[in-house]
C-alpha cells in the first residue's frame, strides 16, 4: 500500500512539473510561434516581437547576464518584447534563422556567409571592438614553445608571403605535429587559416600534419595548445586575449607563429523576410548604440556596412566548399 | 438436442468422418471415447462450427447450424460451452478475467459492447462470475494469476468460464488428458454435478475407459472416423472393452 | 463476503483510470513542453523533403580518407570494448554477492559499476577531449569506461543467477577463490557472456559513430563537419557509410550470437560456414582496425597527467542558477517522454507488419524488418542532427531523433511480442460468442501488454539517458548547458551539471527497473 502511494506521488509530481515547464519553457526559452511571419506577405507588417540569436562564446548564464542591457536597450528602442536565444555553435544560429526561430543574431564572417546563402541573411551592422577600435580582426596561428623552437619562429609571421615561409619550414617536418581547428564554420578557426593555408602552398593539410581535427571552440583550441594536447593550432587575437585577461591562458606556454591578412569583424544580421520598417529600425538602434550599454560585450560601437565587405570571406566559403 | 446427420469430413485425402450419426437428447450426459486420430475432437468441433463438415448437417435444437452467417453462428455459440484439454485461458490476466470473458458473447449490444471492448464489465456480471466461482470452488483465487495455478485448477477456472454462458450444451474435449488421476476425478465429478444441477447437455471426449464406466450412463465409441458402439455403459461387454482397452493400450505405446 | 472481496482488488478500477489520466496527462503536458506542434510537423516535413532533395545524389569525396575514418570508428568501439573487458572481468566478480571476498568490497564495486554505467558515452568524450585533445584517444577511453559498467554488471547479475551446486563441490575441494571461480563460474557463465559481448562490440561501434559529433574521432567528425557547412550531398555520403557498415557488423554479430546459441559455433564438424566466414571477417576488421587508433603511450601519458591536473578544477562542484536547470531537467524529462511516445506511435504498426504469424506476405515482412533495421543503425544523435535541420533547433528535434532511433528496437520487440501470443484462449473466448474487438481485448491485448509495457519502459529509461546529451547538437534538454559549459571550461558548473545529471538517471533507472518488475 504504502508503495503504491510512493508510486503515486511520484507521478502526481512529475505530473505537477511538467505543468510548469509547459509553461515556463516555452515563454522562457522560446519563441512563441505566432510571431513567426509567414513569407511572401503581401501587406507588410511591423513584427510584434523578436528573437536575437547569438553564438555561445561563454557559459549561457553569464552571456545572458552580459546581454541584459543591450535586450532592454533594443526592446525601448524597437518598442516590441525582444528575447534572446542562444545556439550551440556558429551552424546553429544559421539553423535558427533557417527554421525561422530567431529574426536577427550575431553572425560570424564565415557563418554569416553560410546564412545569407541558407537562411536568406542580410547583413544590418558590423561589431567593431574595443580591442582594436576598427572593424577587423586577425586571425592567429599559435604552437607550444616546443613546437615554436623546432620551427625557429620567434615572430609571428604574417599574411600569405608569411604562409608561405611557414610552408618552407614545416615541409621539413611533414607529418610530425597535431594541428587543431575550432569549428568548421568559424572563420578564423578554420575558413580563414585553411584558406591562406592553400594560398601559401599547404594545400591538403592530412598530409602536412599527423592529425588534424576540430575541437569546437577558440577556447578549446587554446587550452588544447597550453596543455600541449595538440602542437599547432587556429584562433584569433579577440579570443586570445580574453582567455588572456580572465587568468585562463598563459602567454609563457603559448607562442603565436603566424598572423592573417585582416578578416572583417562579425555582423548583426536579420532574416530577409522581416518587414522593412523593422530592418530599418533595427539599423537604427544598432548604429546609435550608446558604448556604455555594449562595453560588457567587448564592443565599442555597430558601424553600416555592405556585403561587399564580406567578399574576401566568400572566397574562403568557396575554397572551403571544394575540400573533400 | 443435438443431431448430427451424415457427417463427414476430410483433411486432404485422410477422411476423419465418415458418416457420422448421432442424437443426443436434452439433459443427456455422454461420453465420445476412441483413438487418437480416430476423429472425435473433429466432430466435437463441428457441433460449435469451429469445423466446417464436409457434408452433412449439425441441428441444434432442430436449427441447421449454418457456419456460412457469422451473427447466426455467434448466437448459437452463446448457448454452447466449450472446456479444452489445455484449458486455453489468457495465462497473464487474473482469474476473475477469464471468467468474465465468458460473458463476452452477452455483452454485444451498445454500451456494454463499448466498455466490454475497453475492459469494463457491468456489476452484475462480476456478481455472477464470482457466484460462479463459488461453485467450482475458486473464490478464493479470483484474483491470482491464472499462471500461478495448478492443472486442475485452471481446468476449474476454464469451466467456470463456460458457465458464464448460461450454456444449454457443455462439450469437454479430452478435459482430463493433462491432469493427475486425483485432480481428473475432481473434474469429473464437478462435470457430473453441472449435469446435475443444471440439467444441460454435457459432451465429453475421453479415452480412459474405467472413468468412463464410472461417471457416464452412455458412451459412443469412434473409430476411423465410424461410430462402433453407441450404447449404456453397463451394456459394454467384456469383449468390446478389451478391444477398446487394445487401442488404449497401444496409443500409449506410440505416445512412448 | 463478495462486496468485501471486490473493494481490495489490485486493480480497482478508479486506480487503474487515475493512473491511465495521469500518463496522457504527462504525455500532453511533455509534448506541449517539448514544442511538438502538428503544424510544425508538417512544416518540418516539407523542409525535410526539400532537404532529402538536396541530399541527393550521395557524395563520398575522398574515398581513402573516409575508408580510414571508418576503420577509426570500428577501432574505437572494437578495441574499447576489449580494453574494456580487461577492468569488466574482475570487478564483474568483485560485484557478485557469490563470488565477492567480502560484503563490502560487493558494495563498493557495485556503486562504481553504477556510476560507470550511467554516464553517457557522450559526456565522457567531452571530458576526455580536453584532456587528451580530439581524436580517437578520446573516443577509446570514453567506450573503455561505458564498457567496464555494462559488462560488469552483466557478469555480477550472471554470476549470482548461476547454479550454486557446482561452486560448492569445487570448494569443498579446498580451493582458492580464484579457482573456484574459473572452475566452476566461468563454464556456467560463458556462453551468454560471449552473446553479450559481441553485442556490445555491435553497440559500441554505433556509439562511436556518434562520438565523431563532438570531437572524438572517427566519421562522426566528418558527419558534423558536412553538416556545418551545409555540404548536404556529401552528409548524405557519410550516412550511407555509417548505414552500410553498422548493417554489416550488425548481421556478422547475429550470426555468431546464434552460432553461439545453436551450440554450433567454434565445434568441430558442426560449424557452419557461414559462421566461419562471419567470424574471420570479424577478427580481421577487429585486427585491421588497431592500425587507425593511436597506440602511441606518450600521447596517453600526457592526456593521463592532464587528467589529473584537471581533476581538482572540477571541485568543488557549482550550481548557479537553479530555476534554469530545473527547466533543463524537465525539458529533458519531456524530451524523453516524447519521444518515447513517438516510438511506440511508429513501432507498433512496424510490430504488427513485422510479425510472422500474421502477415504471411514476406516481401512485407523484409522490407519493415529492413526499415526497423536502418531506423536502428543510424544514432539518435545523427536523426537528431538531421531535424535540427528540417524543423529547426530544440527540443522538437531531438524527440523525432530519439523516436525514429528507438522505433527501431520496439518494431522487432513488438513483432517478438506478437509472435509469441499462445492463440489457444482465442479460439475459447470465440467459442462464447464474442465480438472480434472483445476477442483482441481480452486475449490479444493482455497477452502483449506485459511485454509492452516494460520494453516501452525500458526504452524510455533509455531515451532519458540518451535525451541528457541531445543539447550537444541543439536538440534541447540539460545537455545544452552541459556542452556550453563545457566549452568555456567552467569545470565546477560542468560537475554540478553531470552529478546532476547522474541522479537524474539512477532515479529513472531504479524507478523503471521497479515499475517493470510489477508488470511482469
Amino acid at each position: 500500500m504504502f508503495k503504491k502511494l510512493a508510486f503515486f506521488a511520484i507521478v502526481v509530481s512529475l505530473g505537477l512539473s511538467l505543468v510548469l515547464t509547459g509553461c515556463s519553457t516555452k515563454s522562457a526559452l522560446l519563441p512563441p510561434a505566432n510571431t513567426i511571419p509567414t513569407n511572401n506577405e503581401p501587406v507588410e507588417v511591423r513584427e510584434t516581437s523578436l528573437v536575437y540569436g547569438i553564438i555561445p562564446h561563454e557559459n549561457p548564464e553569464s552571456l545572458l547576464v552580459e546581454r541584459k542591457f543591450f535586450k532592454e536597450y533594443l526592446e525601448k528602442e524597437l518598442g516590441v518584447p525582444v528575447q534572446i536565444f542562444i545556439a550551440t555553435d556558429y551552424t546553429g544560429v544559421v539553423e535558427a534563422m533557417k527554421s525561422n526561430k530567431i529574426d536577427f543574431a550575431e553572425f560570424g564572417p564565415f557563418s554569416y556567409v553560410l546564412a545569407r546563402e541558407q537562411a536568406d541573411a542580410e547583413v544590418a551592422t558590423i561589431m567593431v571592438t574595443k580591442k582594436t577600435n576598427k572593424p577587423y580582426y586577425t586571425g592567429y596561428l599559435i604552437a607550444t614553445p616546443e613546437v615554436a623552437t623546432k620551427l625557429n619562429i620567434t615572430t609571428p609571421l604574417e599574411g600569405i608571403e608569411g604562409m608561405k615561409q611557414l610552408a618552407t619550414i614545416l615541409s621539413n617536418h611533414k607529418k610530425e605535429f597535431t594541428f587543431t581547428f575550432t569549428d568548421p564554420a568559424s572563420t578564423s578557426g578554420h575558413g580563414a587559416p585553411r584558406f591562406y593555408m592553400n594560398e601559401g602552398g599547404i594545400s591538403n593539410v592530412d598530409d602536412w600534419f599527423k592529425k588534424v581535427g576540430f575541437v569546437g571552440s577558440h577556447d578549446a583550441s587554446i587550452l588544447g595548445i597550453q596543455n600541449k594536447t595538440a602542437d599547432i593550432g587556429a584562433t584569433n587575437n579577440n579570443n586570445l586575449e580574453l582567455l588572456l585577461q580572465k587568468g585562463k591562458a598563459d602567454t609563457s606556454k603559448i607562442v603565436i607563429i603566424w598572423k592573417s591578412p585582416d578578416i572583417p569583424e562579425s555582423p548583426v544580421a536579420y532574416r530577409k523576410t522581416l518587414s522593412s520598417q523593422m530592418k530599418k529600425d533595427i539599423v537604427a538602434a544598432l548604429l546609435k548604440c550608446p558604448e556604455e550599454i555594449i562595453k560588457d560585450m567587448g564592443l565599442a560601437r555597430f558601424e553600416s556596412t555592405t556585403d561587399a565587405m564580406y567578399d574576401d570571406v566568400v572566397k574562403m566559403k568557396n575554397y572551403i566548399d571544394t575540400i573533400e | 438436442m443435438i443431431k448430427i446427420n451424415q457427417l463427414k469430413k476430410s483433411y486432404g485425402s485422410r477422411e476423419v468422418l465418415c458418416g457420422i450419426d448421432l442424437t443426443v437428447q436434452n439433459k443427456e450426459a455422454i461420453a465420445l471415447i476412441g483413438p487418437s486420430g480416430s476423429g472425435k475432437t473433429t466432430l466435437i468441433r463441428t457441433i460449435n462450427g469451429f469445423v466446417v463438415p464436409d457434408e452433412g448437417q449439425v441441428f441444434i435444437d432442430n436449427v441447421l447450424l449454418d457456419t456460412n452467417n457469422a451473427e447466426s453462428l455467434r448466437q448459437t455459440r452463446k448457448k454452447i460451452g466449450m472446456i479444452y484439454q489445455l484449458f486455453n485461458l489468457v495465462e497473464r490476466t487474473s482469474v476473475l478475467h477469464n471468467v468474465l470473458s465468458g460473458a463476452l458473447g452477452f455483452m454485444d449490444t451498445g454500451i456494454s459492447l463499448v466498455l466490454s471492448s475497453i475492459g469494463m464489465f457491468q456489476k452484475e456480471y462480476n456478481e455472477k462470475a464470482f457466484e460462479i466461482l463459488t461453485y467450482v470452488g475458486m473464490e478464493d483465487r479470483a484474483y491470482d494469476r491464472v499462471d500461478r495455478l495448478s492443472g486442475g485448477q485452471k481446468q476449474r477456472v476454464a469451466i467456470a468460464r463456460a458457465l458464464m454462458q448460461n450454456p444449454e450444451i457443455l462439450l469437454a474435449d479430452e478435459p482430463i488428458a493433462n491432469l493427475d488421476p486425483k485432480a481428473s476425478q475432481m473434474i469429473l465429478d464437478l462435470l457430473n454435478r453441472i449435469h446435475r444441477d443444471k440439467g444441460i447437455i454435457v459432451l465429453t471426449v475421453l479415452h480412459d475407459v474405467i472413468k468412463v464406466k464410472d461417471n457416464f450412463n452412455r458412451v459412443v465409441a469412434i473409430q476411423n472416423g465410424s461410430i462402433v458402439y453407441d450404447g449404456l455403459t453397463k451394456h459394454l461387454n467384456e469383449n468390446e472393452l478389451s478391444y477398446i482397452y487394445e487401442f488404449e493400450q497401444s496409443e500409449e505405446l506410440v505416445f512412448i | 463476503m463478495i462486496k468485501r472481496k471486490l473493494s481490495v482488488s489490485p486493480f480497482s478500477k478508479i486506480y487503474k483510470v487515475l493512473l491511465f489520466l495521469f500518463v496522457v496527462l504527462i504525455i500532453w503536458l511533455s509534448f506541449h513542453a517539448s514544442n511538438i506542434d502538428f503544424i510544425e510537423l508538417i512544416k518540418g516535413l516539407s523542409n525535410l523533403s526539400k532537404l532529402l532533395k538536396q541530399m541527393f545524389p550521395p557524395k563520398f569525396g575522398n574515398i581513402f580518407k573516409i575508408g580510414v575514418l571508418t576503420l577509426e570508428t570500428i577501432g574505437i568501439g572494437f578495441w574499447g570494448t576489449i580494453l574494456g573487458s580487461f577492468f569488466a572481468i574482475p570487478l564483474g566478480f568483485l560485484c557478485a554477492k557469490n563470488t565477492s571476498p567480502n560484503r563490502y568490497i560487493s558494495y563498493l564495486a557495485v556503486m562504481i559499476v553504477n556510476v560507470l554505467r550511467s554516464v553517457p558515452e557522450i559526456i565522457y568524450a567531452l571530458i576526455f577531449v580536453v584532456s587528451f585533445g580530439m581524436g580517437p584517444l578520446a573516443g577509446l577511453i570514453s567506450i573503455t569506461l561505458t564498457t567496464i559498467g555494462m559488462l560488469s554488471k552483466f557478469i555480477a547479475e550472471m554470476t549470482e543467477g548461476i547454479d550454486p551446486k557446482p561452486v560448492e563441490a569445487v570448494k569443498a575441494t579446498g580451493s582458492k577463490q580464484i579457482a573456484i571461480i574459473t572452475n566452476s563460474v566461468v563454464p556456467q557463465i560463458l556462453p551468454l557472456f560471449i552473446g553479450y559481448y559481441l553485442y556490445l562490440i555491435d553497440s559500441n561501434i554505433r556509439t562511436a559513430m556518434s562520438l565523431g559529433i563532438i570531437g572524438a574521432g572517427g566519421l562522426g567528425v566528418e558527419l558534423v563537419f558536412h553538416m556545418s557547412l551545409f555540404h548536404y550531398q556529401k552528409f548524405f555520403g557519410i550516412l550511407v557509410i555509417m548505414y552500410i557498415i553498422i548493417t554489416f557488423i550488425d548481421r556478422i554479430s547475429q550470426i555468431l550470437r546464434k552460432g553461439m546459441l545453436d551450440g554450433t559455433l567454434f565445434r568441430q564438424k558442426k560449424t557452419k560456414t557461414k559462421e566461419i566466414i562471419a567470424a574471420s571477417s570479424f577478427v580481421t576488421v577487429g585486427i585491421v582496425s588497431i592500425f587507425f587508433i593511436p597506440t602511441n603511450l606518450s600521447l596517453f601519458a600526457k592526456g593521463g597527467m592532464n587528467i589529473v591536473k584537471l581533476i581538482p578544477m572540477y571541485f568543488p562542484p557549482i550550481w548557479v542558477n537553479w530555476s534554469n536547470i530545473f527547466i533543463r531537467i524537465l525539458e529533458t524529462l519531456a524530451i524523453a517522454v516524447s519521444g518515447t511516445v513517438f516510438a511506440i506511435i511508429i513501432a507498433i504498426p512496424l510490430g504488427i507488419l513485422a510479425a510472422r504469424n500474421l502477415f504471411h506476405i514476406q516481401w512485407i515482412r523484409f522490407i519493415v524488418i529492413e526499415i526497423c533495421n536502418f531506423f536502428r543503425s543510424i544514432p539518435d544523435l545523427v536523426f537528431a542532427l538531421i531535424f535540427v535541420s528540417a524543423v529547426g533547433l530544440g527540443p522538437f528535434s531531438g524527440v523525432i531523433g530519439l523516436g525514429l532511433h528507438t522505433a527501431g528496437f520496439l518494431g522487432k520487440i513488438y513483432a517478438e511480442a506478437i509472435e509469441n501470443i499462445d492463440l489457444k484462449p482465442l479460439e475459447a473466448v470465440q467459442a462464447t460468442g464474442a465480438h472480434f474487438f472483445q476477442r483482441i481485448r481480452h486475449c490479444i491485448i493482455p497477452q502483449i501488454m506485459p511485454s509492452f509495457i516494460s520494453n516501452s519502459l525500458y526504452i524510455f529509461d533509455r531515451n532519458i539517458r540518451a535525451s541528457t546529451i541531445l543539447g550537444v547538437i541543439g536538440a534541447g534538454g540539460i545537455g545544452f548547458e552541459l556542452v556550453a559549459n563545457m566549452r568555456s571550461f567552467e569545470y565546477n558548473r560542468v560537475m554540478g551539471l553531470i552529478i546532476i545529471i547522474l541522479l537524474l538517471i539512477i532515479i529513472i533507472d531504479r524507478l523503471s527497473s521497479y515499475i517493470r518488475s510489477k508488470v511482469v
